[in-house]
């Protein structure tokens, strides 16, 4: 049972080893989360102020108000930024999604090169150990 | 791939949108934010206190499940051994227990989960009532409008939802860590055999090989070569033999520095090898093992494999001729373009060795060492494959494992090892006709139908 066992690195040695792989296409990912930001930024405080300010017109609506002139600036705002926002999260999840393909790419191959130079096929975490017991 | 997907979409957001929603409430509504930062702070709490367990439980469940997803591999992968030893219903049972610890770790992982799932939601919940609590107080003195009152509620149900969410991703995280960490433990382990530094490519030009002290153990305690001398003059072949487990293999891996040696050296053409890099020490040599392994490509491919660029048929067929693989090649309905099947299950040991010869024989390196490459050739298959090894060796320095003492009794020397030293050395008439019984006639005569006992 001990050649399925084998040792497990700690999660700081796993996230460290992680952010190794990653780093070549931070840029990607940087860039995925910089336009994450400004989503939620456009998405989550913009729109939801303009909606804001729709209802507080509309809670001192008085009759027979000409609806265009008080909203129409605010509708049409409204609908740009829900637009924009959405782009953004497309650019947001489409850089980050190759980052992070790249990075997996990556890992694997990164992975496959330290098997051979182990000498192991990876059945077994201590290729030590194995090949020293013959 | 999905740790980064995690970390963007659930944690990167969760925290923009937090930031986000106390800004906006603090400028608005204030003692909303208050409320939102209290209770974020607490949720934070509960995650972090329990992301101990809920790693820990994935955890295990990783371990537990690759243990049986590793054992019915094992058990598939060597059916016939199983059969063979009619072990059938010992492995399904073992199978069985191992699959109810999964099944018990994995439900063990769904109570921490479960537990911590609770605890979020009462702290989500109490954010939004007590959020919306305060916004109606507020809105109620008149201290905020209609508008507010709707931001109050949007992030009160925003960022529960997005906490919520956060979590789950935190949990897929950690699943996910707890997957990757065996392989990055594996990864992190420092090779056994490493290019010193500034270590410079070994340059052949006789073939001259020599063991000069050298001493090898695989455990400590037992030694297996102690002080090993040899010495091989350019050209010359050298036969190996010597009882089971007296490290004639092991000498063929530390010349190929598959391990390296103990202590002492190994010198060709004056060259220590444990200063040059692995890969010039293993272009110097060709090899051919008792049981090769083939890649999972066609025989051509396979012959060609060490050499660069693409297949050349005509020459792949010229050594496949010399070392009879053509003949059985000539069967096949792709003939030298069959594949051979991982690891070269489609073929028999004996075809492989002489595939394997094939390749040593392109290959065309100084040093050559066949570690019973004759091993599974029939009585007939030898003799033509032996006149191919002749061939191949004409001109190698040549070092030569065989339990089948025919296989290198035309050597130009042979030498006996037991107990990790040389004990004997001469020529195989030399050996036979030594004044007292060495080790090599007592294995002569102990040779039953071409073979040694162990």
């Amino acid at each position: 049972m001990d050649e399925f066992e084998g040792e497990s690195a700690s999660t700081r040695d796993t996230l460290r080893y992680c952010v190794q792989l990653a780093r070549p296409y931070g840029r990607f990912l940087l860039a995925g989360a910089g336009f994450l930001v400004l989503g939620v930024i456009i998405t989550d405080v913009a729109t939801p102020l303009v909606f804001a300010e729709v209802l507080d017109r509309i809670a001192v609506l008085s009759p027979h108000t000409r609806l265009w002139p008080r909203f129409g600036a605010l509708i049409v705002a409204y609908g740009v930024l829900i637009v924009v926002g959405q782009v953004f999260f497309r650019f947001s999840g489409w850089l980050q999604w190759e980052g992070s393909l790249r990075s997996f790419a990556n890992g694997i191959h990164s992975s496959f090169e330290r098997l051979l130079a182990l000498g192991t096929d990876g059945t077994s975490t201590t290729p030590q150990v194995r090949s020293r017991l013959r | 791939m999905d740790g980064l997907d995690n970390l963007h979409w659930g944690i990167l957001r969760i925290v923009v949108v937090v930031l986000c929603a106390i800004a906006v409430l603090g400028f608005y509504a204030w003692p909303v934010a208050v409320v939102l930062i209290v209770l974020t702070v607490a949720f934070v709490a509960v995650v972090v206190k329990r992301s101990g367990p809920v790693t820990e439980a994935a955890r295990n469940f990783s371990k537990a499940h690759s243990r049986a997803e590793g054992t019915a591999s094992d058990v598939i992968r060597n059916v016939s051994t199983v059969l063979v030893g009619a072990g059938e219903e010992a492995e399904s049972a073992k199978l069985h227990d191992l699959l109810d610890s999964s099944v018990r770790a994995d439900l063990r992982g769904r109570r921490v989960f479960m537990i911590t799932r609770v605890w979020m939601s009462g702290t989500v919940g109490l954010m939004t009532w007590a959020s919306l609590f305060v916004g109606v107080v507020l809105a109620v003195r008149g201290d905020i409008h209609a508008g507010v009152v709707y931001l109050v509620l949007f992030y009160a149900s925003q960022v529960s939802a997005q906490l919520i969410e956060s979590f789950m991703q935190v949990r897929n995280l950690s699943r996910g860590l707890g997957r990757a960490s065996k392989l990055v433990a594996l990864v992190s382990t420092p090779p056994e055999v490493e290019d010193a530094p500034g270590a410079t490519q070994l340059v052949v030009t006789a073939g001259a090989l020599r063991f000069d002290g050298v001493s090898f153990s695989y455990r400590p305690e037992q030694p297996l070569l102690t002080n090993f001398n040899l010495e091989l003059q350019p050209g010359e072949h050298v036969g190996i033999v010597g009882p089971s487990g007296g490290g004639k293999s092991t000498i063929t891996r530390l010349v190929l520095r598959l391990m390296d040696v103990d202590g002492g050296r190994i010198m060709v053409d004056a060259q220590d090898i444990a200063t040059c890099t692995q890969a010039s020490v293993r272009r110097a040599v060709s090899y051919v093992s008792q049981d090769p392994q083939m890649l999972h490509r066609t025989i051509a491919e396979n012959i060609w494999y060490g050499r660069a660029g693409p297949v050349d048929i005509d020459l792949v067929r010229e050594v496949a001729t010399a070392a009879h693989v053509d003949e059985f090649v000539r069967e096949l309905p792709d003939g030298y373009q069959t594949v051979v099947g991982e690891r070269g299950l489609k073929l028999s040991g004996g075809q492989r060795q002489r595939v394997a010869i094939a390749q040593a024989m392109l290959k065309g390196a100084p040093v050559l060492i066949l570690d019973e490459a004759t091993s599974s050739q029939d009585s007939e298959s030898e003799r033509y494959v032996q006149e191919a090894l002749w061939r191949l060796m004409a001109a190698s320095t040549a070092l030569v494992v065989a339990h089948r003492l025919s296989t290198i009794a035309q050597l130009d020397r042979i030498i006996v090892i037991d107990g990790g030293r040389v004990v004997e050395t001469g020529t195989h008439r030399e050996l036979l006709l030594a004044g007292t019984v060495g080790t090599y006639r007592r294995l002569w005569e102990h040779q039953s139908g071409g073979f040694l006992s162990s």
